[in-house]
């Protein structure tokens, strides 16, 4: 093999960062509040559901002035299914936990 | 319509890490705040979700649920609070710098450009002598890849670089642009791949093999060209392992994803090639690219009174049934066969059989893990059959493959032998080779 240096064309493609979203401000604290706790349905409709309800129950156990609600979307884990946020509008929902991606 | 809340993801160990990184940075630009489970967590009884919920959360390695209190109320990072355009990526060099061949070996296997078989350096006459085999502007977009994010600009110049790399003819050239348009292959967390069939007279112009072994490494054309798209989709779409590439086994399959072409000149009467069957004239050359997973072989001469079709109707049922999914690829003697000894008299009529013969129980159906997450929401929606069949007793026998015209037939091989594979492919639109001339 020569040790000549040999001048190659470059195969990677540059990506473009996406552009910054800015979190939402957060709680002072959850006392009050109302979280919707939202299923994606990624890995279908049963996947997620019993982890919101153990994550409820927890809720209702240590921290009972939160409102949890569990909500899942009639969407799958790839779109995007608006009449939930339309509810938490209407609602005035506090805090959102959502998933569970995997 | 937006809430404009506080919110917070939940994200499984196995790819938690791609959402905090590289999702975040190529992708949707908010800094999510995320608490992470175990993986699997699919199909957990509640007591294991009340064993997460009360254990750490895999991130923070804090208690689980004080690590969602936190991130629903911890003040902002400065990092969190930025606005706006990112600051400008600094663009990929055309060229390397230049160094031994050993060192650029070595590198292009470190930066995870090659399928670590052999490559050809893509030297700049290498590569102008490959862009001798189209018409098209080396800088032309042939796709913008943002299949994990990025919006990476495939050019003519990066596909043909892959096409030297991966050995390939100018003459290929064309097919390999027209396969490109289709590029990156399949990438999920499952053992995704890709097949690639060409039709038309391309393919006797490029030597490509129908006949015997034409699914094997027997052939120059199918084995170059098919891992031409090996090495345009892991530079094109940035797939490196555990960063973008994420499937849990990986497919040998991905190595040339399954290219070969269509025997149309042992095709019984009556049978037409896929890319007229697509509404292509017969003189067209056409690539279609299909998405996949599975792909199971017969063994053996075909048997009466047991006939092919019946074999190929009981390996179906293994298959998800996922779009009603299938592509059935068989030697030219199985397809004379199924005409003369069994009548089905086109590629239609057979499709038609198995859409009215595949069954599996709704169990099975809903036991598969793509079709859940993807099915299950159109049954919610109210969208049959999968409403209904998401009601069924589990031992219901359904026919998941309802819709006929997305179970394709080709034909190809050597007459050797009366073998098939019957596979899920879901092979998508023809691409015209000759527009990439």
């Amino acid at each position: 093999m020569s040790g000549r240096p040999i001048a190659v064309l470059n195969p990677a493609i540059a990506g473009t960062l996406a552009e910054r979203i800015p979190l939402v401000p957060p709680l002072d604290s959850l006392d009050g509040k109302t979280i919707y706790l939202i299923d994606t349905q990624w890995g279908g409709a049963e996947s997620a559901k019993s982890f919101f309800e153990a994550m409820q129950e927890w809720f209702a156990k240590n921290m009972p002035n939160v409102k949890t609600v569990v909500r899942q979307t009639k969407t799958n884990m790839f779109q995007d299914d608006p009449s939930v946020r339309k509810e938490m509008i209407e609602k005035k929902v506090d805090a959102a936990i959502v998933g569970i991606a995997g | 319509m937006e809430c404009k809340i506080p919110a917070i993801g939940v994200a499984a160990s196995n790819i938690v890490h791609y959402a905090i990184g590289y999702d975040f940075q190529y992708n949707n630009g908010m800094p999510i705040r995320f608490v992470s489970v175990p993986f699997p967590f699919a199909g957990q009884p509640m007591s294991v979700d009340r064993e997460f919920v009360a254990g750490k959360d895999m991130l923070s390695g804090k208690p689980m649920m004080t690590a969602v209190v936190d991130a629903l109320t911890k003040p902002l990072t400065a990092q969190e609070k930025i606005e706006g355009p990112p600051p400008g990526t600094a663009p990929e060099p055309r060229m390397l710098l230049a160094d031994t061949e050993e060192n650029l070996r070595r590198l292009f296997k470190d930066k995870e450009w090659t399928d670590y078989n052999s490559i050809i350096l893509p030297t700049e006459e290498r590569v102008a002598e490959m862009l001798q085999g189209t018409s098209h502007k080396p800088d032309e977009v042939v796709k913008t890849i943002n299949i994990t994010g990025g919006k990476r600009q495939l050019t003519v110049e990066k596909v043909a670089i892959c096409a030297v790399m991966a050995g390939a003819k100018p003459e290929y050239f064309p097919m390999i642009l027209a396969i490109a348009t289709q590029a990156p292959f399949g990438n999920s967390t499952t053992s995704m791949a890709n097949m690639i069939v060409a039709n038309g007279p391309a393919c006797k112009r490029l030597g490509m093999n129908c006949g015997t072994n034409a699914m094997g490494p027997f052939n120059e054309a199918n084995a170059v060209i098919g891992r031409t798209f090996t090495l345009v989709s892991k530079t094109g779409g940035d797939l490196r392992n555990n960063v973008v590439a994420w499937e849990s086994l990986g497919s040998t399959m991905q190595y040339n994803n399954v290219c070969f072409a269509e025997n149309e000149d042992e095709l019984p009467e009556g049978w037409v090639p896929l890319h007229v069957q697509m509404g292509f004239k017969p003189t067209d050359s056409i690539v279609s690219v299909g998405v996949g997973w599975s792909y199971i072989s017969s063994l053996g001469e075909s048997q009466q009174p047991y006939g092919p079709h019946k074999l190929m109707r009981d390996y179906m049922r293994a298959l998800s049934g996922l779009t009603s999914s299938a592509t059935i690829i068989m030697d030219p003697t199985v397809a004379t066969l199924l005409k003369n000894a069994y009548g089905f008299q086109t590629k239609e009529q057979l499709s038609e059989w198995f859409s009215q013969n595949v069954e599996k129980t709704v169990d099975s159906y809903w036991g598969n893990g793509v079709i859940t997450t993807t099915n299950t929401a159109f049954a919610l929606q109210g969208l049959e059959p999968y409403a209904t069949w998401r009601k069924l007793p589990g031992d219901t026998l359904i026919k998941p493959f309802d819709n006929p015209k997305a179970i394709h037939v080709v034909v190809t091989g050597g007459k050797i032998q009366t073998t098939w594979f019957v596979t899920d492919f879901r092979v998508g639109r023809g691409v015209k080779v000759d527009d990439w001339a």
